[in-house]
């Protein structure tokens, strides 16, 4: 199998963006993605993403919370040293409402944190990307377009970007 | 005037003044919006150093109070709390005000908000980090507070009391400053990337590379991004009323008159955000002028702020009004000894009278167009609130416990150098933290205002029937 290689396309626009990737898409490119400053609307639908697997890993890791909050207290204040006052019914308790809710934010908000950490295989500080001294200005001001092809398809790939309206075409160095 | 032309015109007159200022393009916002990073600043650097040398109160302040004990400190019984929780409550409450900007707001989309959250939110962290310092410090061996606060196995075989407000507080707080960090940081993100991208010197390359992660603004990552955002909002908006709701636990659920209150929860969250969103403007109209935000911090913003302070002041009066007619209406001569005689002419009335006067009056003025648009008196407004803020928690703490059920047990407090110290530090430090966030981070939402500023200009040109 030939080597991948990936190259970029500056647009002017969101419209002249999704039309390009739209067009490539219909080429037979599936591998695209797009870099903007802000999250544009409607490039889920475009680039035909799935759907986030983020609040399932939060809902999960909450109940995770929540049922190791009720268990914790229960067995550290009524098994292993069993606080009895005036023999009131211990299980479940009211009191244990407040930690049993910190808990399960708590699971829930940092696996939300990691889960993204994970799913970007974040941190990473160095990518070939960064190589291309013009996409800095995906983070500032510019719209780019990435398509991951094969090596020999470079340069028809590269025509074609700039056919569908690229003001400034790149490649990506290959990874060292 | 044609009609079109007339109605055009009226539609302009009527329409509230624009959350972003001017027509800028985003490398405009950019440059405007990163300046403070890349340009030194005189005032910054005297203000710095100010902040520093306070600091160093805070630094005195613990190394007495660690070495000597908190025999140090002013509280002694039967003022067995005092400045240690009122200060603790005070910066709680403070943090508030940056969750509901950066949660609340967002949940309710509120656009004002995005050019104040990441100020906001910074202040909550560094407001919590002040709290934490107390709780921690007032153990007396706060090397020992891991496993007097935390369930963690120790030789002695006990855990913590999980009957115990002071240790949901421990959960709350510790909860709350874990889910601030990582929201904050999450955040920052992709603005660390920008200014990883706009920095030309490798050094700053370099370090701003390292804490942007690898972010590149790929579309597949926003899609993640946005949910994950968004559900951190979610999952914090019933935390921060929880914090506070747990805060005001650790006096309501006690005995004495001025604590036993049902009304504490709500009133103490309304609290929290009156004077977290007081100390935001204390903050910001500095800030705004020092850095030149203007365009991005604009009168609009101050003026929404001032809104929700004047709503908050009537929640919080509303529960001043609550107390004082519960205590006449239960016919305890305890709760109306003490909200009857104690507060309004006792030894501390002047703090009661203040607290009244700040938090209840001054926010009045805000009924006023004039008032919620003149940036000075918004200024001393806010800061005249904090002070309100911080009285109402000596009000609750120490007028409840110098008088309480037996006049045998009666007796006055004072704070020592060492409480002043501690305090004056913690403002110092606070301060101190605050001024480096404005230097070394992007202190407005750099990605969050780009977005705002295409949805106006797309709203604009969709009303004017073009495309942009």
């Amino acid at each position: 199998m030939s080597a991948e290689r990936v190259v970029l396309g500056k647009y002017p626009s969101v419209d002249a963006l999704y039309g390009a990737a739209r067009a490539l898409q219909a080429s037979g490119h599936s591998a695209l993605d797009f870099y903007s400053p802000y999250p544009l609307p409607g490039s889920d639908e475009v680039l035909k993403l799935r759907r986030s697997p983020v609040p399932f890993v939060a809902g999960a890791a909450a109940l995770v919370g929540v049922v190791s909050g009720v268990l914790m207290q229960w067995w550290m204040n009524d098994v292993d040293y069993a606080i009895n006052v005036a023999n009131r019914s211990v299980v479940p308790s009211p009191t244990w409402m407040p930690v049993t809710f910190e808990l399960g934010v708590l699971l829930a908000g940092t696996s939300i944190f990691f889960g993204l950490m994970a799913l970007f295989r974040f941190p990473r500080p160095y990518d070939p990307l960064f190589e291309v001294e013009a996409f800095r200005s995906a983070t500032i001001d510019a719209l780019w377009l990435s398509v991951a092809v094969k090596a020999e398809q470079v340069s028809t790939v590269s025509d074609e970007l700039r056919r569908l309206g690229a003001a400034e075409v790149e490649l990506v160095p290959e990874e060292a | 005037m044609t009609p079109p032309a007339q109605a055009a015109a009226e539609r302009e007159a009527l329409a509230p003044m624009p959350l972003i200022a001017g027509h800028p393009t985003d490398a405009q916002l950019n440059t405007e919006l990163l300046a403070p990073i890349f340009s030194p600043n005189e005032t910054w650097k005297k203000l710095v150093g100010l902040a520093a040398m306070g600091s160093g109160m805070l630094v005195i302040g613990l190394t007495v109070t660690i070495a000597r004990g908190i025999g140090m400190w002013g509280n002694n019984q039967p003022v067995g709390w005092a400045y240690d929780i009122i200060n603790f409550v005070w910066w709680i409450g403070i943090g508030h005000a940056g969750t509901l900007i950066s949660a609340i707001l967002l949940l309710f989309q509120q656009k004002w908000r995005t050019s104040i959250n990441r100020f906001a939110e910074a202040m909550t962290i560094f407001a919590v980090m002040q709290a934490a310092m107390f709780p921690l410090v007032h153990t007396g061996r706060p090397w020992f507070a891991i496993y007097w606060l935390f369930p963690y196995p120790n030789t002695m075989g006990i855990w913590p009391n999980f009957k115990s407000p002071l240790i949901w507080d421990v959960f709350a707080v510790s909860t709350y400053f874990t889910i601030s960090l990582l929201f904050w940081y999450l955040g920052l993100i992709p603005d660390l990337a920008t200014l990883r991208d706009t920095a030309t010197k490798r050094t700053q390359r370099i370090a701003y590379g390292i804490f942007a992660l690898g972010w590149k603004g790929s579309s597949r990552h926003w899609q993640h991004y946005r949910i994950g955002y968004l559900i951190l909002a979610g999952i914090s908006t019933p935390l921060v009323l929880s914090v506070h709701s747990i805060v005001s636990f650790d006096f309501a659920v006690s005995q004495l008159p001025g604590w036993h209150t049902t009304i504490f929860p709500p009133y103490f969250v309304a609290g929290a955000v009156f004077g977290g969103f007081a100390m935001v403007l204390t903050l910001i109209i500095p800030a705004r002028k020092v850095f030149r935000f203007n365009n991005v911090i604009t009168d609009r913003h101050l003026e929404n702020m001032a809104k929700v302070m004047l709503v908050t002041s009537m929640i919080v009066s509303y529960g001043y009004l609550m107390e004082n007619f519960m205590a006449w209406y239960s016919a305890n001569p305890y709760e109306s000894y003490l909200f009857f005689v104690t507060r309004p002419f006792g030894h501390y009335a002047a703090i009661y009278w203040i607290m009244l006067f700040c938090n209840v009056i001054v926010p009045q003025t805000f009924w006023w167009k004039k008032a919620r648009t003149s940036v000075a008196w918004l200024w001393i407004a806010s800061i005249l609130v904090g002070i309100g803020m911080w009285a109402e928690r000596f009000v609750i703490i120490v007028i409840s416990l110098y008088r309480d059920f037996l006049p045998s047990s009666w007796g006055l407090y004072a704070p020592t150098w060492v409480d002043w110290f501690i305090f004056g530090g913690t403002i110092s430090f606070f301060s101190l933290l605050f001024l480096l966030f404005l230097r070394f981070v992007p202190s407005v939402a750099l990605a969050e205002v780009k977005e705002l500023n295409h949805e106006m200009q797309h709203e604009k040109a969709h009303a004017a029937g073009g495309h942009p």
